[in-house]
């Protein structure tokens, strides 16, 4: 029996008990449909945390101060820290960076304002921030040292309030509401809005702004540094460079323990690690509740085996090999199984869109998932079909012949 | 040479403790062309020589031949090879998979045989069409009376082209009328060259042989020519 004949009869057998064979196949179903939509949304978390993080800018160190109540005047980071720091070996960007608090900016519509997200930095923020100036310039040295009331904005913010993106905005004015009164600041460059995931803290605060850390310090009036981004010149440095740092600093402060650097691709691969475990985890219930559905799997064809007997000894006796009769049971296990795999997969694939909706994730489908899906469920088939199938194939025709 | 050829074949079944010999010292050699019938009553050993010789069982002594093979100690494999290529079995109670049709009921002995698809349906045509089933191909079992669902289990058995037609019981299921077709397909196939063999309890069917074997206890208590064999309608003596 050549391995096509086996694959049509043993399509027409699963078929010609539907209800059955769609009950059979749901324990797969769920099983499978739960794996992808945990991967999908695994995935897609993890790259809206590196996208996150991208932007950031990886391989970047972040100075600042330990959050404990004895802190004292003497230990905050101001500009100084910054010129101080600037001078060590080993270190190719360096910025200090302030946030503005609190702060909105005004859209084409006077009367409407957006949440915005103010950083006070210096040139070389730039290359740390990963920013890709599209139109004008980015911030200079000289905006810093001349308190310029200037600021670089994105591409999406440059539409909300002008209604437009191109060389005619650079120039232009943009309102900042604070605390503190209203600012305007020329805009003197646009940047590229690379974050497109709606993540809560975009949805925050959608618009982003770039002025001098001088400029942004007399505006919101405050004094010391929020932190130090640094991006070092040998990445593989960064465990001798912190050390360096901190030591500068507590040399420069005359103090101990009072500032801590957070490495951001340490932080991006601790939380990739947390997400991974989290996904194995869940994983791995979803894997019980595969095994679960292969079991049921193996029990339905236990009964048809049984259910089949008379049919097995008629094609032994007009000459069905054992072999033959173990292929065609396999193959009937490996039909439900894949079959129900594939039907997960369509589930699972639909549930993951839904699902990331719901939380705010855009699901990501790797080729992997999806193989994968398929083929643990034809193996499924495969495990849990050998028991019927070698159960069937040993029946003894006579025995099975009289079977009523 | 003899087309089968039993040589001391003994089939020992064992109950617990207790052996018991089914079949005992069993010889037997049916030419080619024979219609020979196979008559005893219940637990005479008719049903074991049936499974014997239509190799579904293995003797526990002596030596079985086809065609001068000795088949008596061929392994699972080999066994459904010969009963696929040379034996054609025709049951008491049809055994047709109720879900195929006439014609895909016929063709399954092909495909285990490993013919191709379009030669198979001719094969399965022409086999029902000598049984008298050609507008029927396409008709489930339960679409058919018993009579006609023995007709399709002997197109099925016929269409691999066997050596020998192995019957058990096949008018055990069917009325007077019914029996009478069935019977004269036999022998019309007898006629033609077909060896057949057949067990039966009932010696009106035995009369459409040409030869009967008697078990009793497992032992051939006789061995004879039919005399005043019943022929079918329009056959010529």
């Amino acid at each position: 029996m050549n391995i096509y004949e086996c694959i049509k009869s043993s399509f027409f057998n699963v078929f010609s008990n539907k209800m059955r064979t769609f009950l059979t196949m749901l324990g797969i179903i769920i099983g499978i449909a739960s794996v992808i939509i945990i991967v999908a949304i695994g995935n897609g978390s993890q790259a809206a945390m590196e996208k996150e993080f991208e932007s950031f800018g990886t391989g970047t160190l972040q100075v600042s101060l330990v959050s404990s109540r004895d802190i004292e005047t003497r230990d905050l980071l101001t500009m100084d820290d910054y010129y101080m720091l600037k001078e060590l070996d080993g270190i190719e960007y360096i910025s200090p960076t302030y946030s503005g608090s609190n702060a909105y900016v005004k859209l084409l519509d006077p009367t409407e304002t957006n949440r915005a997200n103010v950083t006070g930095a210096t040139g070389d923020y730039k290359y740390i921030n990963n920013d890709n100036v599209l139109y004008g310039r980015y911030i200079s040295d000289n905006d810093v040292e001349m308190r310029n009331n200037v600021c670089v904005i994105q591409d999406t913010t440059a539409l909300k309030v002008f209604g437009y993106c191109n060389e005619d905005v650079i120039g232009e004015k943009i309102k900042i509401k604070s605390w503190k009164g209203t600012t305007k600041l020329t805009v003197v460059g646009i940047t590229e809005n690379t974050d497109t995931s709606s993540s809560n803290y975009s949805d925050e605060y959608p618009e982003n702004i770039i002025m001098p850390i001088t400029t942004c310090m007399k505006v919101f009036t405050g004094s010391t540094l929020g932190g130090i981004s640094i991006v070092l010149t040998d990445a593989s440095q960064s465990e001798v460079m912190q050390e360096r740092i901190i030591a500068a600093l507590e040399d420069f402060h005359g103090n101990e323990d009072k500032y801590y650097i957070m490495d951001t691709t340490d932080m991006v691969e601790s939380i990739n690690s947390i997400l991974s475990y989290v996904t194995l985890f869940i994983s791995f219930v979803a894997a019980i509740s595969l095994l679960v559905g292969g079991i049921g799997v193996m029990n339905i064809m236990m009964v048809t085996v049984t259910e089949r007997t008379r049919e097995i000894g008629i094609r032994k006796a007009i000459g069905a090999k054992n072999r033959d009769i173990r292929l065609q049971f396999i193959t009937e296990a490996i039909i439900l199984t894949g079959m129900g795999g594939i039907s997960g997969l369509v589930i699972g694939y639909i549930g993951s869109v839904f699902v990331g909706n719901i939380v705010g994730i855009s699901p990501v489908m790797s080729v992997t998932a999806i193989a994968g899906a398929v083929g643990i469920s034809m193996l499924i088939g495969i495990i849990f079909g050998v028991a019927p199938a070698n159960k069937a194939a040993l029946l003894d025709p006579i025995e099975a012949l009289r079977f009523e | 040479m003899a087309l089968l050829r039993l040589d001391n074949i003994c089939k020992k079944y064992n109950q617990g403790e207790l052996a018991v010999m089914a079949i005992k010292n069993i010889n037997l050699t049916i030419e080619k062309g024979e219609f020979v019938s196979i008559m005893g009553t219940s637990g005479s050993g008719k049903s074991t020589m049936m499974n014997i010789l239509g190799c579904l069982d293995r003797p526990t002594e002596g030596h079985y031949f086809i065609e001068g093979e000795d088949v008596a100690q061929f392994n699972e494999s080999r066994l459904a090879d010969i009963r696929n290529k040379k034996i054609g079995f025709v049951f008491q109670s049809f055994n047709l998979l109720p879900k195929l049709s006439s014609v895909e009921n016929v063709e399954l002995p092909m495909v285990y045989a490993g013919v191709g698809r379009k030669q198979r349906r001719q094969r399965a045509v022409e086999a029902l069409t000598k049984v008298g089933l050609e507008k029927r191909i396409y008709h489930k079992p339960n679409e058919l009376s018993g009579g006609q669902r023995q007709r399709v289990a002997i197109a099925r058995a016929l269409v691999n082209d066997p050596s020998i037609l192995m019957a058990d019981e096949p008018t055990g299921n069917l009325d007077t009328k019914s029996t009478y077709e069935v019977m004269g397909i036999f022998q019309q196939l007898n006629d033609e060259g077909v060896t057949v063999v057949m067990v039966t309890h009932e010696p009106d069917v035995a009369q459409f042989t040409k030869r009967i074997v008697v078990f009793k206890d497992g032992n051939i208590i006789s061995d004879k020519p039919v005399e005043n064999r019943t022929l079918r309608e329009g056959a010529v003596s």
